[in-house]
C-alpha cells in the first residue's frame, strides 16, 4: 500500500532535522550541497520517484534515499570522491582547533567514519546501518569494531 | 554493568553538542519543495486555455471580415452616390459629326 503525500510529508517533517545532519555527513559538510541534496531527497519522496515500501523503518529508507542522492549529486558535479573511501579534507589550524571531535572523527576511513555515525550519532542497529549502506551486515560489524578500534587510539593520543 | 563502548558514545555526544553549536538546520520549509498542482488540473487549465485562445482567434477573425464587408459598402456607396459627376467622354457626340478645329483651313475661300 503506497502512502499519502500528506503522510510522506508529516514523516520527512518528522526526520527533517536528523536528514539534514546525515546529508551534510554525506556531503563532506559542505551545507550548500546538503541542502541541494536533501531538496532533491525530498522531491523524490512527493513525487513518488523514491518509494517507501515499509520493509524497513522510514528513518532508514531515508537515510538511504539521501545517500545515494548525494552519491549522484557528486557524480554530477565532478567532485566525488568515493563515500567509501579515505577522503583528504584540507583544514586549516584553526578549523581544527574549533572543530577538534569533527577533526579526529576525520581521521578515520570514511566507511569506518559512516558506519560509526550511523551507530552512535544517530543510533542505528548494525542491521539498519546494512541497510543504509547497501552492505552485508557482516561487513558492517568489521567496519564497526574497526571504527572504534581506530577512534580509541586517536583518541588516546 | 559498565558500557564498553561510553567512551566512544560520550565522543558522538560531544560531536553532536558542537554540531548543535555550529550547524543551523534550515526549516523543512525551506527545504520541501514548493507544493506543485496536479497534473491532471494542469492539463484541464492548458485544454481550457487553448480553447480560449481558438475561439478568440476566430472571434477576431470575424470581425476583421465585418470591417471589410464595412468598406465594401461604404466603396459602394460612394459609387452610386456621385451621380453629377463630370465625364470626360461625351457620348452624345458620335464619330461622323465629329468636326476638328483645324477643318476651317482646308475650305476653299471662294466656297
Amino acid at each position: 500500500m503506497t502512502m499519502t503525500k500528506s503522510t510522506l510529508e508529516s514523516l520527512l517533517k518528522k526526520h527533517h532535522n536528523e536528514a539534514y545532519l546525515w546529508s551534510c555527513q554525506c556531503c563532506h559538510r559542505q551545507e550548500d550541497d546538503a541542502k541541494d541534496v536533501l531538496q532533491l531527497v525530498y522531491l523524490k519522496v512527493l513525487e513518488g520517484k523514491a518509494t517507501f515500501k515499509e520493509q524497513s523503518s522510514f528513518k532508514t529508507w531515508l537515510f538511504s534515499v539521501i545517500r545515494f542522492t548525494a552519491i549522484d549529486h557528486f557524480k554530477k558535479q565532478q567532485k566525488h570522491v568515493s563515500l567509501d573511501g579515505i577522503v583528504i579534507v584540507e583544514e586549516t589550524k584553526d578549523d581544527a582547533e574549533e572543530n577538534n571531535y569533527r577533526a579526529i572523527l576525520m581521521q578515520l576511513p570514511e566507511r569506518q567514519q559512516q558506519i560509526l555515525t550511523l551507530a552512535f550519532y544517530h543510533q542505528m542497529t548494525l542491521a539498519e546501518i546494512a541497510e543504509v549502506k547497501n552492505l552485508h551486515i557482516g561487513t558492517v560489524r568489521t567496519h564497526y569494531e574497526r571504527g572504534k578500534e581506530a577512534l580509541r587510539k586517536r583518541l588516546k593520543k | 554493568m559498565k558500557d564498553e563502548n561510553n567512551d566512544i558514545k560520550e565522543f558522538f555526544e560531544n560531536l553532536r553538542t558542537e554540531d548543535d553549536r555550529n550547524l543551523k538546520v534550515p526549516t523543512f520549509e525551506t527545504i520541501a519543495p514548493k507544493k506543485s498542482r496536479p497534473v491532471r488540473f494542469m492539463a484541464m487549465v492548458a485544454s481550457v486555455a487553448a480553447v480560449l485562445a481558438v475561439v478568440l482567434f476566430l472571434t477576431k477573425q470575424e470581425s476583421n471580415e465585418k470591417v471589410t464587408a464595412q468598406n465594401e459598402l461604404v466603396l459602394t456607396i460612394i459609387l452610386t452616390t456621385e451621380e453629377d459627376e463630370e465625364f470626360l467622354l461625351d457620348d452624345r457626340s458620335s464619330l461622323s459629326e465629329w468636326q476638328a478645329s483645324s477643318d476651317i483651313l482646308l475650305k476653299e475661300f471662294d466656297e
